[in-house]
């Protein structure tokens, strides 16, 4: 603290620290407080004064409050963490239905069992029924030709499978 | 950096950051607006804020580059000299009791930049030279010689404009 009246002089030699970068923000201080307090300097000072007030008078100046929002940080943090989760949940949603779909999809789809084998191909499938078919409509004739041979004899369609069973082995064993 | 380190130890630099701003932009709006960016700037740098030396080094460093930024795109320092330099020039003259807050705020705002900034970080928010020198990338000892040239050339204008008025 400087004494108003008796210490011009350090307040002088304090000023000459000041311009030339050498004084400490003690001494710095103090030149404020003096030149912020005094009613009257003299003439030679009043720069002193003037750049001294304009100094304390910048410091007073606040950021409004309404931009430093205390709560904003936290409101912002808040908001950050719901977005991060309800993307996580999101997508965890997503992903279970994505593979829910195409299980489900893959359990609906229409297939044929072709010698133990699924097969999706619905014009490879035609083809393999349609040659099953013309095999059948082949044989069908023979096989009814026999049937109707076995009724004549008077014999049941169980005995009549056992013969016609015996015919072909026979045949295989003749072959 | 959690929300609470937030708040602890950023938030609190607001008015400094506000006053910063002011003293580069002039521009009161303009400064609420470049603080604002800067806290969400820094917010979501948080998690690099942790392995800077000095934080509020940094955050002055944005602060002072962001400025620069708008200054350079806006040109509002132009704007402000040539306002002030007109209500000067018509109040240093003829008429006596001319409006010295006006005229050191007018040749303040003169020096340059550097200088400039050097002098609000010592001589308003009372930053020792080590910090100075670290928010401007300077050594302590280059801080210490702009703002003797600053101080000065403040001291020998406004000495001079005292005298011109005293003299008319």
């Amino acid at each position: 603290m400087i004494e108003r009246t008796e210490n011009i002089e350090t307040i002088e030699t304090l000023l000459e620290l000041y311009c030339n970068g050498e004084s400490t923000l003690e001494q710095e201080r103090t030149l404020e407080e003096y030149f912020c307090s005094a009613d009257k300097v003299p003439a030679r000072l009043e720069w002193a004064r003037a750049l001294f007030e304009h100094n304390a008078q910048q410091r007073a100046a606040e950021c409004p409050n309404v931009v430093i929002d205390q709560s904003v940080v936290t409101r912002y943090a808040l908001g950050r963490r719901m977005i991060r989760r309800m993307a996580l949940a999101i997508t965890s949603v997503a992903a279970i239905v994505t593979v829910g779909v195409y299980v489900w999809t893959e359990l609906r789809r229409p297939y044929a069992l072709i010698n133990g084998e699924r097969v999706y191909d619905v014009a490879q499938v035609v083809e393999v029924t349609t040659t099953h078919l013309a095999s059948l409509e082949n044989i069908m004739p023979k096989v009814e030709k026999g049937f109707q041979s076995v009724r004549e004899a008077g014999t049941s369609t169980s005995a009549a499978w056992e013969i016609i069973t015996k015919h072909q082995i026979t045949n295989l064993l003749n072959k | 950096m959690t929300a609470h380190e937030f708040n602890k130890h950023i938030v609190p630099l607001g008015d400094k950051l506000f006053r910063l701003a002011m003293s580069l932009l002039h521009d009161r709006d303009g400064a609420q607006d470049v603080v604002q960016d800067i806290m969400e700037s820094m917010w979501r740098r948080r998690d690099a804020l942790s392995t800077v030396v000095s934080v509020e080094a940094y955050v002055m460093r944005s602060m002072r580059n962001l400025c620069l930024d708008r200054l350079r795109v806006a040109r509002q320092r132009e704007e402000h000299l040539h306002s002030v330099a007109h209500l000067t020039n018509t109040s240093v003259g003829a008429e006596s009791g001319f409006d010295i807050k006006e005229l050191v705020e007018r040749y303040v705002s003169e020096l340059p930049e550097q200088q400039r900034t050097i002098l609000h970080l010592r001589d308003v928010e009372g930053y020792e030279f080590d910090d100075i020198g670290a928010i401007l990338s300077m050594e302590s000892s280059a801080v210490r010689v702009a703002l003797s040239r600053a101080r000065r050339q403040i001291r020998n204008k406004i000495q001079n404009a005292l005298d011109y008025d005293r003299a008319h």
